[in-house]
């Protein structure tokens, strides 16, 4: 490149352009312009001067016989930052350099002073500012001229687009910070790492912020539209060092509120229970978001059910997020990257439930080096692989993990149940594929297992019990230009779950469900300008259910075949929004959603009197729908707004207003999702769920930023939730109708957390929340409590989280997680009565009294090995307390009859200090 | 899935973690409901009906409905009267039975003139049951944390048209001590031989679960395993001679439901799956609020029952049961006959005696002497 500052002064001492009078003879056309450069030099006796690299891979693609060398070398140079200078019988190709003739010369530069900050000052000269670099690999004193010369102008304003990375493991960096002083123009790196900016053309210092890494700058001259990546290092030194990183504003900043993100690095400060780090887990120690229990699957959002959740892992939804009924999440944290929690504020672009979106990545492989990382704790065992396949374009990421319980099981104290089994796995695999700079493809699968086998108590039940997640998704991400990005993808997912009974060979019997659901989506991002932001897109799914089919498990088992008709559904939407910054205070976001859902045929659908309970007795007619006939259609738009209005440099307050419908529904007449929870999809009766809630929040950052405070409050009118009568029935039920009832809910809430950075970090938060459902059907089997609001199962008032993690030394840890909250409902018996020789439990009001509260403290120790960077592989060693003070927390309260008399108990799941040591690596 | 499966479950792989333990309940909410049992068959009665009031779970008191003019209905419109027989007990007529093929409609009138009726209720025939036996499985025990050994029993019914059935067990059976006391020790030091031995007893059990099956879910018209009974190898029924005896009702589809939801409600585990409990209404109505909430149920159903005897030696991996109590050879005490009413006193008993030596064998009253907890005379069915 030194090559070229040379020129530039050879040339401007020249300060002439004389025309060659050349025409070309030859067509060339699929020579390499180098040789057709040498051709033309042989025949006309004219010079080039150029420099290779910039040529190489330039080749001729239109005839060039008969025009002249000047339009024919125009041509050639379209779309590229080269032109040339020519001077007499010589030819100097320039690249991103531009000849200015005198006057012009100095106009520009006085237009310059006057017009302050916007002006293109620096365009010729760009070399001469301090301090610059002409080594490209000393990132930040170097300069980079980005676009091409020739297309700038004095007040012009040009798009610089990139991919924020880490420096170490090439992965993209969402969140990132990318910004310019003065004036003030800032973006934030999406999930791909991408960022846009529109910046007057000129010359600019490009700030990029992350918390946990270093804090980079790059010196650029902006020409026109180009690209720019930067690449970020780690912040060794993070917690001694003040950075003003970009998550942090994005408290106060960021238009949306209701989100929380969770990186994996936030994963390992937290205690773990069983030895297994666990990304959900931590969601729940975020205010706003609750589990039912220990061993508890699904998460209550707001007030939301356990099946109003959007887990998506790779784009593709997650059906059951547990392994072994809520002990496990089902993703190993080794190969996750982060995860984002809405639950309030969703973008358009998500939809189809009510409550909340998990959105997980997993990692982006390394493309350069090979990587592993792994554990080992004494219930699972995990290794997680990025391997490069094809160096710096395709890199593959491999996960698994797996249960040893059974070797434990059989050494435990309750031996004798050692004949039972217990299993599960899971496994995600990824490739990441670079076809070239404007295309990315991406493909992924996921899948999870759980297998159980007992041996006791099975006479009356089943004998054998597994579900399965599968799915997978391939995406092609493309850019159009740099303020233009869209991706295409199609996603495919299966839940399944089979339960055997084999203990009486007459009676044994195989059931199972299963649902699968595929889609395809479009989506677009557009930067128009560095305060507009524009997305939208389209998706359609398809559904098909099996709700559930028996099927004797031997030729000897008198056991009745039974197969339900399958529930087909279509889900297509149409989305829009844009995200607009109307003035350096007020952002708003704006965003509608149009969702069409078509209950499909097969399937014969009864009708009951009007005004009567639905049941067997109360049908008057029925309907035979054929295959894909539309037996129902819902349609209805979505919006999401949101608004942020900034008070000062520390804090804002945010507001929101939405509404989110859901066309799937898990039927359980349980707390908690179980594996056994048979999803139905909206239809002739049962109608979609919808929720609109309002929220408002003020948000504070202290002590330069290192204290976040924020408080919000939301109120949820929801309408159609689903709920049972008493007794029911929907395994194996073909008319759910008859068991299922919908009625209005409302949830309200106000929450408080405070997060903390530094060498003391964490957060604290307190909740106070409800929620409450109305069932008042036609006939008493359809009212439950008189027809009132009454709490849900899973209303629990007070919450209060504490995370805080201490570093003694940089290799040494200490954290605590403490939770309280109030016991959630039960519905409690209100007398015994004596029937049939024995004593009978009368139950009345659903959810009238609470188990007690919950409380517990667990303690985590991580000791890390020494940080040489040399080492081969880095460990850590970690130990943790689970429940220290050992107190019974009650899980549920329940009654029953054994031997004709009733019975209260409490099941506490962990009663005792449970202490867990794990060693991982990583290399 | 079954409920207290889960519980199991959980108790299984957090083993020494979890734990069950009894919560206290404060019963203050208590709510009281009227409740009637009734049912009717087709064998000869006297049938009851028992009209209570459900109780705080604090105690057990039965609170009795007294007074209550209750009749049966049929569909010709004749009448049969229960009569009071003790406290809200009310029997029929000890000769009226239930006719196949009759509906059945209970009405009650309370002293202070409240009138309750239930729904009409079809007597329909049951089919026989056609076998009962037994195998060894294991099962957890009571606890829920180990598994024991012992005899499942099942029910085979013949062929039927018929879909819902209610199961009673009422078993019998022999109790044999190690050393039957044979000789009663008179006043005067004489011993006299009984006729009947102290030491062989018998006792029975009655159901008191509800049982109750479909054949709705199977291709066969009949039921195929049914399991009944367990007993265990813990306990005493089947150390000498066993006899079981299953009544099939043949139940209407509503009290079939009726059951199996008072049944969940009876049952739960206290997992996070368990069904949405309730109060569970049955087919009595208050005529004049028909709001009033009543629980309980008046059945009508045909019956057929069976009965089988069983021995030990009929099951293959059984242990054979150990007698209660602890039975030494070597704690018999041998002495002469005018010593043995001091031993008698101390509550021993004498199983043998030797005229001739005048020498009486005598053990401890448990491993002599069943009559103190079991009858002498067996059942009116018994067969050997």
């Amino acid at each position: 490149m030194k090559y070229s500052i040379t020129l530039l002064l050879f040339s401007i001492s020249l300060g002439l352009i004389a025309q060659s009078g050349i025409v070309i003879s030859e067509s060339y056309v699929d020579q390499p312009v180098d040789e057709v450069f040498q051709d033309i030099s042989e025949k006309h006796a004219l010079q080039f001067y150029y420099e290779r690299g910039w040529i190489d891979s330039l080749k001729v693609t239109k005839p060039l016989t008969g025009q002249k060398l000047e339009s024919a070398l125009d041509d050639l140079f379209e779309g590229t930052t080269l032109n040339y200078y020519q001077d007499d019988n010589k030819l100097i190709l320039l690249n991103n350099v531009v000849i200015i003739e005198e006057p012009g010369f100095m106009e520009v530069f006085t237009e310059e002073l006057t017009s302050e900050e916007l002006s293109t000052r620096g365009l010729v000269f760009s070399r001469e500012y301090s301090a610059q670099s002409s080594d490209k690999s000393d990132l930040e004193n170097y300069v980079f001229e980005i676009g091409n010369r020739t297309q700038t102008s004095n007040s012009g304003k040009a798009t610089l687009a990139g991919y924020v990375t880490d420096e170490e493991t090439g992965e993209s960096i969402e969140g990132a910070f990318v910004f310019v002083q003065n004036p003030m123009i800032g973006t934030t790196s999406d999930g791909d790492g991408f960022y846009s900016l529109s910046l007057p053309h000129g010359k600019h210092k490009i700030y990029i912020q992350f918390s946990g890494m270093k804090t980079t700058f790059r010196n650029v001259i902006l020409f026109s539209n180009g690209k720019l990546d930067i690449s970020m290092d780690v912040d060794v030194i993070a917690l001694q060092e003040v950075t003003v990183s970009a998550d942090r504003d994005e408290n106060i900043n960021n238009v949306q509120m209701g989100v929380s993100k969770i990186s994996t690095e936030e994963v390992k400060t937290v205690p773990i229970v069983l030895g297994e780090n666990d990304i959900l887990k931590i969601a729940t120690t975020k205010a706003g978001v609750q589990n039912v229990g220990e061993g508890a699957s699904g998460f209550n959002v707001r007030g939301g059910k356990t099946d109003q959740n959007l887990v998506l892992f790779g784009g593709a939804p997650v059906y059951n997020t547990s392994h072994f009924f809520g002990f496990f999440s089902v993703f190993n944290s080794d190969a996750i990257r982060n995860m984002e929690v809405y639950k309030s504020s969703i973008p358009a672009k998500y939809g189809g439930r009510l409550s909340s979106v998990f959105d997980i990545s997993s990692k982006e492989p390394d493309k350069t080096t090979f990587h592993g990382e792994g554990g080992i704790s004494p219930i699972t065992s995990k290794l997680t692989l990025e391997i490069p396949i094809i160096k710096e374009k395709t890199s593959l990421l491999l996960s698994g993990r797996t249960t040893y319980s059974n070797w434990v099981l059989k050494r435990a104290k309750s031996a004798n149940f050692s004949e039972n089994e217990v299993s599960f796995y899971d496994i995600i695999a990824k490739v990441d594929h670079q076809i070239n700079e404007k295309n990315d493809l991406t493909f992924s699968t996921y899948m999870s297992s759980d297998d159980f086998r007992l041996s006791s108590d099975t006479l009356f039940s089943f004998s054998n019990f597994g579900y399965k997640n599968f799915n997978s998704s391939i995406k092609w991400d493309h850019d159009f230009s740099t303020s233009l990005v869209g991706s295409l993808s199609s996603t495919f997912t299966r839940y399944s779950y089979a339960i055997t009974y084999d203990e009486s060979i007459p009676n044994g019997f195989e059931q199972d469900f299963d649902l699968t659901e595929g889609s395809i989506a479009a989506d677009l991002n557009y930067y128009p300008s560095e305060v507009l932001t524009l997305n939208a897109g389209m998706s359609s799914k398809l559904y098909n259910v099996n709700p559930g089919s028996k099927t004797p498990l031997t030729s000897e088992s008198i056991v009745k075949s039974d197969e339900l008709s399958h529930e087909k559904g279509l889900e297509t939407a149409l989305y829009a929004s844009s995200q607009y910054n109307l003035n350096e205070d007020l952002q708003l976001y704006a965003g509608l959603r149009y969702v069409v859902f078509n209950a499909l045929g097969p399937k014969d659908v009864y009708q009951y009197l009007s005004g009567s309970p639905k049941n067997g007795e109360t049908i008057n007619d029925s309907i035979n729908f054929t295959n894909g006939a539309v037996i129902k259609t819902y349609h209805g738009p979505e919006w999401r707004f949101s608004a942020r209005y900034t008070l000062n440099s520390t804090s804002s307050v945010k507001a929101g207003i939405s509404r989110t419908k859901q066309y799937i529904h898990s039927l359980s007449n349980s707390a908690s999702l179980s594996p056994t929870d048979t999803w139905r999809l909206s239809g002739y009766h049962l109608m979609p769920q919808s929720a609109d809630q309002v929220s408002l929040g003020y948000f504070k950052n202290l002590f330069r930023n290192t204290i976040e405070v924020s408080v919000e409050g939301y109120y949820k009118w929801m309408d159609n939730l689903v709920d049972f009568k008493t007794g029911a029935d929907f395994l194996l039920n073909e008319n759910i109708e008859r068991v299922a009832l919908q009625g209005p809910g409302k949830s309200y809430g106000l929450e408080f957390s405070l997060n903390k950075s530094g060498r003391l970090n964490g957060w604290i938060n307190y909740a106070y929340a409800r929620t409450f459902i109305k069932l008042d059907g036609t006939a008493a089997e359809e009212t439950v409590n008189e027809g009132q609001y009454f709490p849900t199962a899973y209303d629990k008032p007070h919450t209060i989280n504490l995370v805080a993690n201490y570093k003694l030394t940089r290799r040494l840890s200490f954290s605590i997680n403490s939770t309280y909250n109030t016991g959630r409902p039960v519905t409690v018996p209100v007398a015994g009565f004596n029937f049939m020789g024995s004593q009978n439990i009368n139950f009345s009001d659903r959810n009238s009294f609470r188990i007690p509260d919950y409380f517990r403290i667990d303690l985590g120790i991580n000791l890390e090995g020494n940080h040489k960077i040399e080492k081969l592989s880095h460990s850590f060693w970690s130990l943790s307390i689970y429940n220290l003070t050992g107190r019974d927390n009650p899980f549920s309260v329940f009654f029953d009859v054994k031997d004709g008399e009733i019975k209260g108990s409490q099941l506490i799941v962990f009663g005792d200090p449970v202490p867990t040591l794990s060693y991982n690596f990583k290399f | 899935m079954r409920l207290s499966t889960y519980t199991v479950l959980l108790l299984m792989l957090t083993g020494f973690l979890s734990c069950v333990k009894p919560y206290d309940f404060d019963p203050d909410n208590f709510e009281r409901t009227l409740v009637v049992e009734g049912q009717l068959s087709n064998e000869t009665g006297p049938h009851v009906i028992t009209i209570t009031y459900t109780y705080p779970l604090d105690t057990v008191l039965n609170e009795y409905v007294r007074g209550a003019n209750v009749w049966v209905e049929d569909e010709n419109g004749d009448q049969t009267i229960f009569s009071q027989s003790e406290d809200g007990i009310y029997q029929s007529p000890p000769g009226f039975a239930g006719k196949v093929g009759s509906t059945y409609q209970l009405h009650i009138t309370m002293e202070n003139g409240e009138e309750y009726q239930s729904k009409p209720e079809l007597l329909q025939a049951a089919p026989p049951i056609a076998t009962i036996y037994g195998r060894y499985t294991e099962q957890p025990n009571e606890a829920g944390e180990q598994n024991v050994g012992g005899i499942q029993f099942f029910i085979d019914s013949e062929e039927t048209d018929h879909q819902y059935f209610r199961y009673e067990w009422e078993e019998g059976y022999k109790i044999a001590t190690p050393y039957p006391a044979r000789y009663r020790v008179n006043e005067d030091s004489t011993l006299e031989y009984m006729d009947t031995s102290l030491g062989i007893c018998y006792q029975e059990r009655f159901s008191n679960e509800l049982f109750y099956s479909t054949t709705n879910t199977s291709t066969a018209n009949q039921i195929i395993e049914f399991p009944i009974r367990f007993i265990s190898e813990e306990q005493q029924q089947l150390r000498t001679r066993y006899a079981l005896l299953v009544k099939q009702f043949a139940i209407s589809e509503s009290a079939y439901l009726f059951y199996k939801q008072l049944n969940e409600n009876n049952q739960s585990g206290g997992s996070l799956f368990d069904q949405q409990s309730g109060m569970v209404i049955g087919n009595i109505t208050s005529i004049d609020n028909p709001n009033q909430n009543i629980l309980g149920y008046f059945e009508a159903a045909g019956v057929a029952e069976k009965r089988s005897y069983f021995k030990p030696g009929d099951f293959e991996e059984f242990d054979f049961p150990r007698y209660p109590y602890n039975c030494p050879y070597s704690e018999i005490i041998e002495t002469t006959s005018d010593s043995a009413g001091y031993f008698v006193e101390q509550g021993a008993n004498v199983f043998l005696y030797d005229p001739f030596l005048d020498q009486v064998s005598i053990h401890t009253r448990s491993c002599t002497d069943c009559s103190f907890y079991a009858t002498l005379t067996p059942p009116t069915y018994w067969e050997e």
